[in-house]
């Protein structure tokens, strides 16, 4: 999720490059990933890739772990695939600052990679958060789909486990029990970087976790643009 | 104040901006004909006219936020968009951002950074641009506060300021970068009447310590009082140029006696 955030960023200013072949592979690069399913993609890198004879995975041992070749296939896969999504919504939250901001930052001297850095990724992480944690919330659940590529991840635990024992249902449930238990704690986290970032901006905005869950009410939310 | 210091030391008699035969096209529009306008150290240039008849456009093309078609800025001598004045190449992104320090901006919608406190608004620039040490900058930003009336604002966002508080945040902020000429885009037009005065005594009090401004504003009486000049402008053209008390005594041009009459 960090590598394809951080490919995400990368993919995202290229699209607001000043040269045109940038911006053109950045949106050819987003229209084929988004266009093309994560399934689809999977198989290709790690299978196709070596049934061409382009590169074939081979197991490696990182810091004294062993990482499965199917392991690295499956987090260049998901950060190929997560990265094109999250560029958009970087996208989004960049093209959300107004134009003044930018204005008024150049007018000081700032250069453009100083405006982004303190005046306009600060203000746009606060729309980003939102629509970031959904992605990753999904991408958690999308880890089933590795499965396919032999990466031993939940999904196909459990149905390995169910084929022997034949308690499909009570396995399952479990399994969507940890999911939910996974993308539950995503959910606290995402409240609490919510809430330091409303901090920030001075507003006082406290999402409780019940609420969240439960789907409470927010009354008067409240909005970035303070100036008339 | 340091700021009024750099601006009566030089005894230079060379114009601070210059506009060389300017014109600039928007939207197929010619929003800027042929202008030419020097402006010295020290002055105060007021810039009137009809809605659309380019003043914002002639002030923002000064630090190159809308650049110009043809024609030269200068400012301080050195062509803000080009890399030199015999050459036509552009200027790079970094050379641009080095020579906007030069030139104060305040916007007519403030654009103060809502993620910052005052104080922040005013200290990030010289801290991020030129390298001044947090501390001091933070007490020179302090002090700038106070020369606006606004020290015990240092902490507040400009979402907890009012409109007239938030432009003089903005003077400050543009301040703190010590500029070379302040430009003013219509500052008090956003504002609530009652909000008006308390900008415009900032602005007279940058005037008295010799800051060279150039200001769009329909403040007619600021403009009788505080500007050397008054430049009138219509349809993309400068019209007519004088000192207040000529301007609205004797004005020359049609236009101009049809432009006050409706204001008046």
């Amino acid at each position: 999720m960090i590598l394809a955030t951080l490919a995400g960023l990368v993919i995202a200013l290229l699209r607001r490059s000043r040269f045109a072949g940038l911006r053109w592979c950045a949106s050819v690069y987003i229209w084929v990933i988004r266009g093309t399913p994560l399934l689809v993609q999977l198989v290709l890198i790690y299978t196709g890739l070596a049934a061409v004879g382009i590169y074939q995975f081979h197991d490696v041992s990182l810091l004294g772990l062993s990482v499965k070749a199917a392991v690295q296939a499956a987090i260049i896969g998901l950060m190929i695939n997560e990265s094109a999504y999250i560029a958009e919504i970087i996208r989004a939250g960049l093209d959300s600052v107004p134009k003044g901001q930018f204005e008024a930052a150049a007018s000081l001297g700032m250069k453009p990679g100083k405006v982004m850095r303190w005046i306009i990724v600060p203000q746009s992480l606060r729309v980003m958060v939102p629509p970031l944690g959904n992605s990753f919330n999904g991408m958690m659940k999308t880890t089933s789909v590795l499965s396919v590529i032999g990466v031993s991840e939940m999904f196909l635990v459990a149905q390995s486990i169910s084929s022997y024992t034949f308690h499909t249902f009570e396995i399952f449930i479990v399994a969507a029990i940890y999911y939910l238990a996974l993308t539950t704690i995503w959910t606290f986290i995402q409240a609490h970087i919510e809430n330091r970032l409303a901090r920030q901006l001075g507003i006082e905005q406290r999402v409780r976790i019940t609420q969240r869950l439960l789907g409470a009410r927010r009354a008067g939310a409240p909005t970035l643009q303070p100036q008339g | 104040m340091n700021v009024k210091d750099s601006t009566m030391t030089a005894a230079s008699t060379a114009p601070v901006v210059s506009v060389q035969r300017a014109s600039c096209t928007l939207g197929g529009r010619k929003v800027l004909d042929d202008v030419s306008l020097d402006v010295m150290r020290g002055q105060v240039v007021v810039l009137i006219g009809p809605s659309g008849a380019g003043k914002t456009t002639l002030l923002r093309s000064l630090n190159h936020l809308e650049p110009v078609d043809s024609g030269e800025i200068l400012i301080d001598g050195v062509p803000i968009g080009h890399r030199d004045a015999t050459s036509k190449k552009k200027v790079g992104t970094s050379e641009l951002a080095r020579r906007r320090r030069e030139i104060g901006f305040v916007f007519q919608h403030f654009n103060l950074f809502p993620h910052m406190t005052a104080a922040e608004n005013v200290w990030n620039g010289p801290v991020r641009v030129l390298g001044t040490p947090k501390d001091k900058a933070r007490q020179d930003a302090l002090a700038l506060l106070e020369r606006v009336g606004l020290a015990d604002k240092a902490d507040s966002r400009p979402s907890q300021l009012s409109g007239g508080q938030q432009q003089r945040v903005a003077i400050a902020r543009a301040l703190a970068m010590r500029p070379k000429v302040m430009l003013f885009d219509e500052p008090t037009s956003a504002l609530d009447v009652e909000m008006v005065g308390e900008v415009l005594a900032v602005m007279r009090e940058l005037a008295q310590n010799h800051m060279t401004m150039i200001v769009v504003t329909h403040e007619m009486r600021f403009a009788r009082e505080v500007a050397d000049r008054i430049v009138v402008m219509d349809a993309g053209r400068i019209i007519e140029d004088a000192p207040p008390h000529q301007l609205f005594g004797h004005p020359q041009h049609e236009r101009t006696k049809a432009f006050l009459s409706t204001i008046a």
